[in-house]
C-alpha cells in the first residue's frame, strides 16, 4: 500500500524513480498532474480530510449518556436555566441569522412548469390518461394529489425519468422532501443531460430544506456546469 | 492528518479482513483505515477523469459516503481494484456528454462511426471511455492542454487563448491535431477488441 508520502515523493521524482508503482498507483499519480498549484497535494488532502472528519463524525451514532441523578435544588436551577436558554437562544439566533436554510429555500423553490415531458412517436405513455391527468394535477399546483399519480406512472415507465424528475419536484412542492430526494437522486442518472442537471439543482435544495448544509452545496455545485448553472451559482453564494 | 483514534489494531487488518469488520460490527471506525489508505488514490483517480480539482474533491466524498452507507450490499474480492471501477464509473456519470461529444466529434473526422459508444453496450462504452482518457494523457502537452481545455472544461476558444497564451490559430490546430491523434490511437484499440 502506498501511502500519502510515498505519493507526494513520487510527485517530484522522475518516473524511473518511482520503483515498485502498480498500474492503478500510476493513474492515481497522472491525475495529480491536473493540481492548480504545486503544492496543492497538501491542501486539497487536509480540505477532504476535514470533510471526512465531518462525515464520519455524521454517521456514526451517539452513545446516549447515562443519567446523572442530581439532588432536586441543582435539578430545579437547571431548569430554571433552561427555560431561560429556551427563550434567549432561539431570540439570539433568530435576530443574527441572516437567512435560515428554510427561509432561503422558500425563496428559491419554485417548482418548474412541466414543459420538459420527453415525448416520443409511438411512446405508450404519451397516450395514457393517467398522464394526462396527472399532469393536469401538477399544473394546478395540487402537489399533494400530483405526486402519487405521477410516481405511478414512473414506476410504470421506469426508463422515463422525466416523469421520476417531476414525481420528485412535486415530493419537493408537497413538503415530502426524503421522498423527494430518493426520487430526484433517481432521476439524476439520467441519459437526458437536462434532467440529471436539473435534478442536481433540485436535490441542493432538497438538502438545503432538510438542513443539511453540506450536502446541499456539494448537490449546488455539480450543478453549477448544467442549465441552472446561474441559479445554483447564485444560491451556493447565499449560503456562504 | 486525522487524528487515528482507535485505529491501531484495524490498521494492522487487510483490507478484505476489515471490510468483512466493518460488515459484522457496523463501526465507522473502519472507514478512518480506509480512507488512511486510499483516500489520497480515490482523489488521483478522480482527478485523472475530471481534470478538476474541486470537482474531484467533491467527488472523493461522494465516493466515501457511497462506501459508508452501501458497503454491506457489496461482495469484494480485491477491493483497490474494485474501488478503481467504483470512482471511474462514477467519473465517467459526471462527464456524461462531455466525452459524449468528444468522441462524437471524432467520430465524424472521416465519417465512421465505429467511435461511438453503444448504449446498449455499457462495458464497450467503458472500455473506449478508459481508452479516451488514456490516450488524452498521451498527446503531447500543447493538444492534451487544448482538448482538456475545450472538451472537458467547456471553455470556449477565447478562453483557452486567455489562459493559455497560445495565439487562436494554434489553439485551434491543437485541437484538430489532438483530435486526429486520438481517433488514431483510438481506433487501434478498438480494432483489438
Amino acid at each position: 500500500m502506498k501511502n500519502r508520502d510515498t505519493f507526494k515523493k513520487w510527485l517530484h521524482a522522475p518516473p524511473a524513480d518511482h520503483g515498485a508503482i502498480d498500474d492503478l498507483d500510476r493513474k492515481a499519480l497522472s491525475g495529480y498532474e491536473y493540481l492548480e498549484k504545486e503544492d496543492d497535494f497538501d491542501a486539497s488532502l487536509n480540505r477532504l480530510d476535514q470533510r471526512f472528519g465531518a462525515l464520519i463524525e455524521k454517521e456514526t451514532p451517539k452513545p446516549q449518556p447515562k443519567g446523572v441523578v442530581r439532588p432536586l435544588h441543582h435539578r430545579r436551577w437547571l431548569g430554571v436555566a433552561a427555560a431561560v436558554l429556551l427563550l434567549v437562544v432561539p431570540m439570539f439566533y433568530l435576530l443574527n441569522m441572516p437567512v435560515s436554510n428554510t427561509a432561503l429555500f422558500a425563496q428559491h423553490f419554485e417548482a418548474p412548469r412541466s414543459t420538459y415531458l420527453l415525448t416520443s412517436r409511438g411512446d405508450a405513455a404519451q397516450d395514457n390518461q393517467d398522464l394526462t391527468n396527472a399532469f393536469a394535477l401538477y399544473e394546478k399546483g395540487d402537489y399533494q394529489q400530483a405526486l402519487p399519480a405521477i410516481k405511478d406512472l414512473a414506476n410504470t415507465y421506469p426508463e422515463r425519468k422525466d416523469l421520476t424528475y417531476y414525481a420528485g419536484i412535486s415530493a419537493l412542492a408537497a413538503g415530502d422532501t426524503e421522498e423527494a430526494i430518493k426520487l430526484l437522486e433517481l432521476a439524476q442518472q439520467s441519459d437526458y443531460q437536462e434532467i440529471d442537471e436539473k435534478s442536481r439543482y433540485f436535490l441542493g435544495l432538497a438538502h438545503l430544506k432538510l438542513g443539511e448544509t453540506v450536502k446541499a452545496r456539494q448537490w449546488l455545485s455539480a450543478a453549477e456546469s448544467g442549465v441552472y448553472g446561474d441559479k445554483a451559482k447564485k444560491l451556493s453564494k447565499e449560503l456562504d | 492528518m486525522l487524528n487515528p483514534g482507535p485505529m491501531q489494531s484495524l490498521s494492522t487488518l487487510t483490507d478484505e479482513q476489515l471490510i468483512e469488520q466493518i460488515k459484522t460490527t457496523g463501526d465507522t471506525a473502519g472507514f478512518r483505515v480506509i480512507y488512511e489508505r486510499y483516500g489520497h488514490l480515490i482523489l488521483g483517480w478522480c482527478m485523472r477523469y475530471l481534470k478538476q480539482q474541486a470537482a474531484s474533491e467533491d467527488a472523493t466524498m461522494d465516493i466515501m459516503e457511497q462506501l459508508m452507507r452501501n458497503l454491506s450490499r457489496y461482495q469484494i474480492k480485491d477491493f483497490k481494484n474494485w474501488l478503481f471501477l467504483l470512482t471511474r464509473n462514477h467519473c465517467f456519470h459526471k462527464l456524461k456528454g462531455k466525452t459524449a461529444i468528444l468522441l462524437d466529434d471524432l467520430s465524424q473526422i472521416d465519417g465512421e462511426d465505429d467511435m461511438e459508444s453503444d448504449a446498449n453496450d455499457p462495458l464497450r462504452t467503458e472500455r473506449i471511455e478508459e481508452a479516451l482518457h488514456e490516450q488524452i494523457e498521451s498527446l503531447n502537452e500543447h493538444q492534451k492542454t487544448c482538448i482538456v481545455l475545450f472538451y472537458l472544461k467547456k471553455k470556449s476558444y477565447k478562453e483557452i487563448v486567455e489562459l493559455t497564451g497560445y495565439e487562436m490559430t494554434k489553439v485551434k490546430s491543437h485541437i484538430q491535431n489532438g483530435k486526429r491523434n486520438l481517433r488514431l490511437t483510438l481506433e487501434g484499440v478498438i480494432k483489438e477488441e
